[in-house]
């Protein structure tokens, strides 16, 4: 099969989407000639025209709002915010408006819009331009959120969020961009809320999201050699969540180590950890634990940064640890 | 009056932008009057300084403040027609029942929550809405009732929203903040000052890109011109020439302060700043934001979009219906001189009765008819089911019916 | 004057940019500010610009190589002919690879101290099985390291010449740190020193290959606290630790978790350690049968002849000493209930408590805490007797020379009610044909 950038499938995404239903368009800070600093949206300006691919001012707020509105009146907007952390500047519009509406009408208005972002440390970017904020939108009902852990989630879930009625943010990881993984050419959407298996494993379950995927996928090889097999597991959306998937594993396997680039108090992997302390506490042979980002504003030096996210050998040394029985902090 | 003298500065140099109304009480109103003479003599804590007043009268002598277009109104232009007058003296009656009845409601504990009265601000929401069809699109804000009641809605359903019913307009799961009648154009009242400023335009987005020729209106309070949501998106509405009028009801209070306190320089000179047409209307003359809407919302379709107004209007009840002692920002006396020489019902009644539309009699029995089909609505509201408590988990997304099933 | 070309970074997500084509070739002049060679990146192609004049020297990458950022591509000389000195390798170091250490080491493959333990940062070297200068072939043993208490031999892996020894006898060495050097050739300049954490420069200059490449920044592991070693817990209250797996699986299995704690094996238990319980379980005998209710209590009877007991009892009189009453039915229950037990029999007020094993004569007093209790009713106005569990089975006996009956009452977790049923016939028979016992 072939292999494509997760920024080229990103791309494909959108093309598709766009020239399947003219309702679809792009708006956002440098999308249309700039194609975005990230060039993922190159190309489509050309073909789409400026009416669909709309740049704005340096107006998140804003744009985030018109884009709310003109979900509620038939458009599907695919809003692009170039980082991240920017959501902290569109939350009103994000969290009170677009995530409430349909209930607060009595299901009577939907806001059928994606919001496109990133996330992801260790580009050296300091601590504005490096986090990974989906726990923060997950907390909030009414959204659904999508972290694709490969080009090859990246379009199929991108294209499901286009289609879905409801506001979607999905957030990809910017250092992913130039990852390139198989992508059929024939067209395909992955549905929300079914989890990915991406090793079957009889130990221990890592559960990860985006890149951390990949940690928990080199890190299964790393215990592989050790004797320990680690089932891999890649929810795909977090909101839905597919619990299903998760507690059937943690079951099987009786250890589960949850693995997420988001600041580990209060965030993914303590939501879903909790989840299987509830519905599979009387399989578990050890506790359910968290590798998250650390507790600290991303800093920039790499010296430090580097050490502030979850890495294979963490989550290598961790599930020894759970294999081996010891006592996990028996203070 | 607060913002008399703010707009007497105005008065003295543009003094064309004021939309003001005078046949429809047949003579000058005494406030107008006041106004104007203080117009000349402008004196108080908000008359601008004097190089600023002199720079002004410059540009606009130069037609540098093009955009501030005149709009007096000291005839009306076109005819307005029986049906079309009587329409909306019956809307804003209907307001006024509404918000009387809900305010009933809350006293007698019968209302879950808290409401904020429309009451006194009539016009502004009638004179608008009638200029608009039903597919054009309004946002609202949580002092949303009026826009409600004038953009179409029933009493039943929204006596049943306010009383968190099942048949209200929201399932009972929005209430008086966010109540709205979505089947006309409503896209909801929104209880985050100003929250509905993106969604205002965004539906103006829409009907460009869709080329619908639906023009939106954002309604807002003084209050919201603080926040910088409007001004991100008026910025974007001035550039891609969008059909949205920004609305903003000024009553003189943001909350429980003054609007001076809270709003520095001018209000339309904000929207003026980003090229946007701009205008002053008395909110209280209802034929008058009527006239001036039905243009503008017809130039808006043709693309010559945004425009804003500021619509001075007054509300008679506090800033929420538990807002009972309210002298420490606002005098007694002003809120009953409003009520007893600017009141938009009473302005328009005289009008009706003057230029021979509907004799006195028939504005009763129209008063009373509307008394009655509100009064059975709540009748009717208080006896209708609560939504079944199955239905909390429901309409948080549109593809799954339970979300916690 | 030299100034190095290097790879620019243009574009935001950028590792390595793709050389399109040169516009100027090996040894040519250029002038700066001229276009030296074209660059696509994030989907752009930029022309770099030549930042100095002079000639264009030692080009070091081709049309349409993929060439990491910051890597040096070619030089701008002062000569066409100036000797071009091979630019850095991809994965050199960026910076000042070029300060030398303190002593200048042997070129050759590193030898690092290995990661042998379960969590081990560093290992204590013990001592070289080579020489310095020694020819050594992969599989010799080149040193031995302690980790995790135990002493491991580290084979060399490559073969060669052992040219530098940079670590010694006792040295704490972290994990990951070069500690020999082996080299294709025998070297002049051999190092042999104790291991320092200055000898920092050393890992530049003998990581030549791209294979090694430099650890992260920091290790993350070594900055997490050292995982403790597994040792046996016990929690306060004498609360066995288990996992919630392990404790399902008693529960449905019928066990008792506390036998483990019997057992040597370390808590937490998990899982894994189902086998052993099991084992526990089965070995005391009191495994019950499917799922009894807990405190489920048995009670049982049997009704006999005591004419048989009475006339052993009458021999043993004889024949043994005085006590032989209580000293015999305390033989017959113990051994009813295992080959050896300890039996008291309360009689009339007294309790006196017995050792028992299989042969009568070996039956003596004993100060143990009993396995069972008797009480002897025998003689007495009481004709039926049923006692509630003790700390052990209790078993009333009642009755006179023909009709004598046994009453045994215990709790589920001392005796099943089959043990029960087997104990009680046991003993039973033992009391109606007393030669049986002997026999």
């Amino acid at each position: 099969m072939r292999k494509i950038t997760l920024s080229k499938a990103v791309n494909e995404a959108l093309v598709e989407e766009m020239r399947r239903d003219e309702n679809v368009f792009i708006m956002g800070e440098d999308v249309a000639e700039a194609g975005t600093p990230f060039k993922v949206l190159s190309g489509l300006v050309e073909e789409f025209g400026t009416d669909r691919v709309i740049d704005t001012p340096i107006s998140e707020p804003g744009f985030m709002g018109i884009g709310v509105g003109a979900a509620m009146t038939g458009m599907r907007p695919v809003v692009d915010l170039m980082f991240g952390d920017f959501i902290f500047l569109i939350m009103d519009q994000l969290c009170n408006q677009a995530a409430k509406t349909h209930y607060m009408s009595g299901g009577k208005l939907n806001v059928p819009l994606v919001l496109r972002t990133n996330m992801g440390a260790t580009r050296r970017s300091a601590a504005q331009h490096s986090q990974s904020l989906h726990a923060i939108v997950a907390h909030i009902p009414g959204l659904k959120i999508a972290m694709p852990s490969s080009a090859y989630e990246a379009k199929g879930l991108l294209k499901t969020a286009i289609r879905d009625d409801n506001p979607v943010v999905i957030f990809e990881d910017k250092l992913m961009y130039q990852d390139s993984a198989e992508v059929p050419e024939e067209e395909y959407t992955i549905p929300f809320g079914e989890a990915c298996v991406k090793r079957e494993g009889t130990d221990i379950t890592l559960i990860g999201t985006s890149s951390m995927v990949q940690v928990c996928e080199k890190a299964a090889e790393m215990l592989q050699a050790e004797g320990i097999s680690a089932e891999v597991i890649d929810p795909r959306t977090i909101v839905p969540l597919d619990e299903k998937t998760l507690v059937a594993s943690a079951k099987k396997t009786g250890r589960v180590i949850v693995v997420d680039e988001g600041h580990q108090s209060f965030g993914i992997t303590s939501e879903i950890a909790s989840r299987i302390n509830e519905k599979a506490f009387y399989y578990l042979d050890a506790p359910t634990t968290r590798i998250g980002a650390m507790d600290v504003p991303i800093p920039f030096s790499p010296a430090l940064e580097d050490i502030t996210v979850p890495t294979p050998e963490r989550v290598f040394e961790q599930a020894k640890k759970l294999v081996s029985g010891e006592l996990i902090d028996a203070a | 009056m607060q913002y008399g003298l703010k707009r007497s500065v105005r008065d003295s140099y543009v003094v064309g932008m004021v939309v003001w109304s005078e046949g429809l009480s047949g003579q000058p109103l005494p406030h107008c009057s006041t106004i104007k003479s203080a117009a000349f003599q402008p004196t108080g804590p908000l008359y601008l300084p004097s190089i600023f007043a002199k720079l002004s009268v410059l540009a606009n002598v130069k037609g540098l403040l093009s955009h501030t277009k005149r709009f007096a109104m000291n005839k009306s232009k076109t005819k307005l027609s029986a049906d079309d007058a009587l329409r909306m003296f019956r809307q804003m009656v209907r307001i006024r029942t509404f918000e009387n009845n809900a305010n009933q409601l809350y006293l007698s504990a019968k209302m879950p929550g808290l409401t904020h009265m429309y009451s006194g601000e009539e016009a502004v929401a009638v004179g608008i809405c009638e200029a608009l069809l039903p597919t054009d699109k309004i946002t609202s804000t949580h002092r949303g009732h009026g826009h409600c009641v004038a953009k179409g809605a029933d009493f039943k359903a929204m006596f049943c929203e306010l009383l968190g019913r099942e048949e209200g307009y929201c399932r009972g799961k929005g209430g008086s903040m966010h109540i709205a009648d979505q089947s006309n154009g409503n896209l909801g009242a929104n209880a985050i000052v100003g929250g509905s400023m993106g969604i205002a335009t965004g539906a103006a987005l829409t009907a460009k890109l869709k080329k619908t020729g639906g023009v939106a209106v954002c309604f807002f309070g003084d209050g919201a011109t603080a926040q910088g949501l409007m001004y991100e998106v008026m910025n974007m509405a001035a550039l891609w020439k969008l059909p949205v009028i920004y609305a903003c009801e000024n009553n003189g209070y943001s909350e429980y302060t003054k609007t001076e306190e809270i709003a520095a320089g001018s209000i339309t000179a904000r929207a003026e700043a980003f090229g946007i047409e701009s205008y002053q209307v008395d909110g209280q003359d209802v034929i008058a934001v009527n006239e001036l809407s039905k243009e503008l919302v017809e130039r808006a379709r043709k693309g010559e979009g945004p425009f804003f107004l500021e619509l001075m209007t007054y509300r008679y009840h506090g800033h929420h219906v538990g807002d009972i002692n309210r002298e420490y920002y606002r005098a007694k006396s002003e809120e009953q001189d409003w009520r007893d020489n600017r009141d938009p019902i009473i302005r328009m009644r005289g009008w009706l009765v003057k230029n021979k539309y509907a004799t006195e009699e028939a504005l009763d029995e129209l008063s009373k008819e509307v008394t009655e089909d509100a009064e059975s609505a709540v009748a009717y509201a208080l006896n209708a089911p609560y939504p079944d408590v199955s239905e909390v988990d429901m309409h948080v997304y549109t593809d799954v019916e339970h979300v916690l099933a | 004057m030299r100034h190095d070309i290097i790879m620019p970074a243009l574009g935001m997500a950028q590792d390595t940019g793709t050389l399109l084509a040169w516009h100027k070739s090996e040894g040519e002049a250029v002038t700066q500010g001229e276009t030296l060679f074209e660059v696509e990146t994030d989907k752009t192609t930029m022309e770099v610009e030549a930042p100095a004049s002079g000639f264009l020297v030692g080009i070091s990458a081709s049309d349409g190589d993929e060439v990491p950022v910051g890597q040096v591509i070619a030089i701008i000389s002062d000569s066409a002919d100036a000797p071009t000195p091979k630019p850095e390798s991809a994965a050199a170091p960026q910076g000042s690879d070029e300060t030398s250490g303190e002593d200048t080491l042997p070129p050759g493959k590193p030898i690092i101290m290995p990661v042998l333990g379960m969590s081990q940062d560093t290992g204590v070297l013990v001592g070289w099985s080579k020489e310095l200068g020694d020819t050594v072939h992969q599989d010799d043993i080149l040193f031995e390291v302690e980790t995790d208490k135990s002493v491991v031999e580290v084979p060399a892996g490559i073969k060669g010449y052992l040219v530098a020894r940079l670590a010694a006898a006792g040295d704490d060495v972290p994990t990951g740190e070069t500690i020999a050097i082996i080299s294709d050739e025998p070297s002049k300049q051999m190092v042999n020193r104790a291991y320092s954490t200055s000898a920092a420069p050393a890992e530049q200059s003998v990581k030549p290959t791209d294979e090694e490449k430099p650890k992260p920044v920091a290790e993350p592991a070594a900055r997490v606290d050292q995982p403790q070693r597994k040792q046996t817990v016990t929690a306060p209250g004498g609360k066995v630790l288990a996992s919630p797996k392990l404790k399902r699986m008693a529960h449905q299995a019928g066990y008792d978790l506390s036998l483990l704690a019997a057992t040597d094996l370390p808590q937490p238990y998990h899982a894994r350690d189902f086998e052993a319980l099991k084992h526990a379980s089965e070995s005391a005998g009191k495994r019950a049968v499917g799922s009894p209710s807990i405190g489920a209590i048995h009670t049982l009877s049997a009704r006999l002849s005591g004419l048989e007991f009475e006339a052993f009892l009458g021999w043993a009189a004889d024949h043994l000493d005085s006590s032989a009453g209580d000293h015999v039915i305390a033989a017959f229950a113990g051994a009813s209930l295992a080959d050896k037990a300890v039996v008291r029999v309360d009689r009339r007020g007294e309790s006196t408590t017995y050792s028992t094993q299989q042969q009568l004569s070996q039956t003596v007093e004993s100060d143990d805490k009993p396995d069972l209790i008797l009480h002897d009713l025998r003689g007495t106005f009481i004709s039926s007797a049923e006692f509630p569990p003790d700390r052990a089975p209790v078993i009333a006996i009642v009755g006179s020379e023909g009709d004598v009956t046994l009453t045994l009452t215990c709790m589920d977790d001392q005796l099943t009610g089959k043990d029960a049923a087997v104990l009680l016939n046991n003993f039973a028979g033992r009391v109606a044909d007393p030669l049986r016992h002997i026999f």
